[in-house]
């Protein structure tokens, strides 16, 4: 993996483990990103490709059945083993901070807004004094976007809506001021026009305190309408990483390639009969974890397959005219 | 046959104080695609079990083919035969303590077709959407989810009925995949002549194949046409704020 030097968080090497009755396999295998400071990196990957597996591995809180083999994180000069059981336990809060999926479940609801908000602050910052408090957390509510902050403070998570529920998880985020933001799925199950707040809101968040934000999503559209960068993980493995307007307007990885042309844009041409019109698919399916094609894992669904790509795995390398765009495929230099 | 198409005149319901339809009045042409957008809680869902006649009307009135819905089981049973859906979460619309195989009997019994018949039918509709034979013998919970909701459009079909509602069919399904089914929903659609509703937060979606859209907010119809007028002309502030709060895919040309 190349290290930009400005960069602001940096995953190398993660391998989890995962023992189950039928047998024990490693659903994430050698998972690098490279965040830099102020930027949104997108982990988009389908169902099963293992990467909210990452951002659990991050937060140090995967499932008992898994074990984290291999795995650094690098947070500006300080370097944690991920392997080591508790490395990351204390940076919960104070460098990690995290959004997630379900804003329904995510907030606790025998607290009110105000108990939520205050833990996170006293952890990050003891001692503070009261009026201080209550001043940031005020401030917080008001810089998410929510208004009459100062009475949201004592209402409970069912008085407020799913959107509004997403802002209270990044206003505890932003007043633990993170140096890693992860955001797994945060806008599933929330309205386009409220997504569209949600995610204008975790911008301000990065812009406003500079921190590396970890996107964690399915939709493609969200990613090049909002992310910096983009890492494509397939059946757990990253299979291209770079800026999102390099890979988005030349893709290099045929699975890449594939996922864009699936995704349907609002804007595309449409068929003036609407019953002609057909959708592209990704023939095939994942493979069996316990059971990992020798070659490329992508290589049963290919469209771009050759005899060397089903012999041993290919590595994940940088384009040549570009030293932050990396492709595991050998053919990367053909699919145009 | 007579072409079946859905006819609704300012259909009211309230849920205790809470208007959750205002006054919705929409005219679904047999044979076409028919989108209905808009967020959650715009009553998208409530209108749907109104068609079905799963909702009463508080006032109002719904036609099929011309003819307004009958109440009891007689009304039920004519119903059924017109108006399938395909629900959300598939998993759940197939009975947990039932196999995959005695459920499509039920339709036997509903349609007084023999068994033997429908089995036959169900067989073919099996082999034609993709679902390997097996599944008659498996419980819901031993099936994916890309297959229950597979399982669904077939008992759907083999009621033979003039309308299919599919109430958002890609919800839950990987982006590779979801082509897959809605191929799959156009071809059928074509093959049975049907008249298509569906439901779908996903505005990409529904621009392409519906041929009418609805856009409903709280509970009121914003706006209403050809979908190419809906979507790439919108004359609501609402339908035009919908669409541009949708992220806008950038790829290359040539996909």
């Amino acid at each position: 993996m190349s290290v930009d030097p400005g960069a602001g968080v940096i995953l190398s090497d993660l391998r989890v483990r995962f023992a189950t009755r039928a047998g024990s396999y490693a659903s994430v295998r050698d998972v690098g990103l490279t965040i830099g400071s102020g930027r949104i990196l997108g982990l988009v990957g389908e169902s099963g490709s293992g990467k909210s597996t990452v951002a659990l591995a991050l937060l140090g809180l995967l499932a008992a059945n898994a074990t984290v083999e291999t795995g650094s994180l690098q947070i500006g000069p300080d370097t944690y083993d991920l392997a080591t059981p508790g490395a990351v336990t204390a940076l919960r809060g104070r460098k990690i901070a995290m959004v997630f999926q379900d804003p329904f479940t995510a907030l606790n609801p025998v607290f009110t807004i105000r108990a939520h908000l205050e833990e996170g602050l006293s952890r990050r910052e003891p001692g503070l004094a009261r009026a201080e408090k209550q001043a940031r957390m005020v401030q917080a509510l008001a810089d998410v976007g929510l208004d009459q902050p100062t009475q949201r403070l004592a209402q409970y998570p069912h008085h407020l809506s799913g959107g509004m529920r997403q802002r209270v998880a990044i206003a505890m985020a932003l007043l633990a001021k993170p140096d890693l933001l992860i955001a797994d799925e945060p806008t599933t199950a929330l309205d386009a026009t409220v997504e569209a707040q949600v995610m204008q809101q975790i911008c301000a968040l990065r812009d406003r305190i500079g921190c590396s934000v970890l996107l964690i999503t399915h939709s493609l559209g969200l990613v090049t309408g909002y992310c910096d960068d983009i890492a494509v993980m397939y059946a757990g493995e990253i299979m291209e990483h770079g800026p999102v307007a390099r890979v988005a307007a030349s893709p290099k990885h045929p699975y890449t390639k594939a996922l864009l042309a699936c995704e349907i844009g609002i804007d595309e041409p449409r068929n003036p009969d609407a019953r002609t019109t057909r959708f592209r698919i990704i023939r095939g399916d994942l493979p069996d974890p316990l059971h990992l094609p020798t070659g490329c894992i992508f290589a049963p669904r290919c469209d771009f397959v050759i005899a060397a790509c089903t012999l041993s795995p290919p590595p994940l390398i940088a384009q040549p005219d570009a030293p932050d765009h990396l492709v595991r495929c050998l053919r990367a230099g053909e699919v145009t | 046959m007579t072409e079946a198409s859905i006819t609704v005149t300012d259909a009211r319901v309230s849920f205790g104080r809470v208007q959750v339809l205002k006054g919705v009045s929409l005219l679904v042409p047999a044979g076409t695609c028919f989108g209905i957008i808009g967020e959650s809680g715009s009553g998208k869902t409530t209108l749907i079990r109104a068609i079905l006649g799963l909702q009463r009307l508080q006032s109002g009135q719904i036609l099929l083919s011309g003819k307004p819905l009958q109440p009891g089981r007689t009304g039920a049973r004519l119903r059924a035969m017109t108006v399938q859906a395909i629900l959300q979460d598939s998993t759940a619309s197939l009975s947990p303590r039932r196999r995959i195989g005695q459920l499509l009997d039920e339709v036997s019994e509903v349609l007084a077709e023999p068994k033997d018949a429908t089995r036959a039918r169900a067989a073919a509709l099996f082999d034609r959407l993709g679902i390997p034979a097996a599944v008659t013998d498996k419980y819901a919970h031993q099936i994916s989810g890309g297959q229950a909701r597979r399982v669904c459009v077939a008992r759907a079909l083999l009621m033979r009925p003039r309308v299919l509602i599919a109430d958002e069919p890609t919800a839950g399904l990987d982006v590779s995949v979801q082509g897959d089914l809605l191929n799959l929903l156009q071809e059928i659609r074509v093959e049975h002549n049907l008249t298509l509703v569906v439901v779908s937060h996903n505005l990409a979606v529904i621009r392409q194949i519906a041929d009418q859209a609805a856009v409903m907010c709280r509970g009121e119809v914003a706006e209403v046409g050809d979908a190419a007028q809906v979507f790439d002309a919108p004359q609501s502030d609402y339908a035009r704020s919908l669409l541009a709060a949708w992220p806008r895919l950038h790829k290359p040309a040539n996909l």
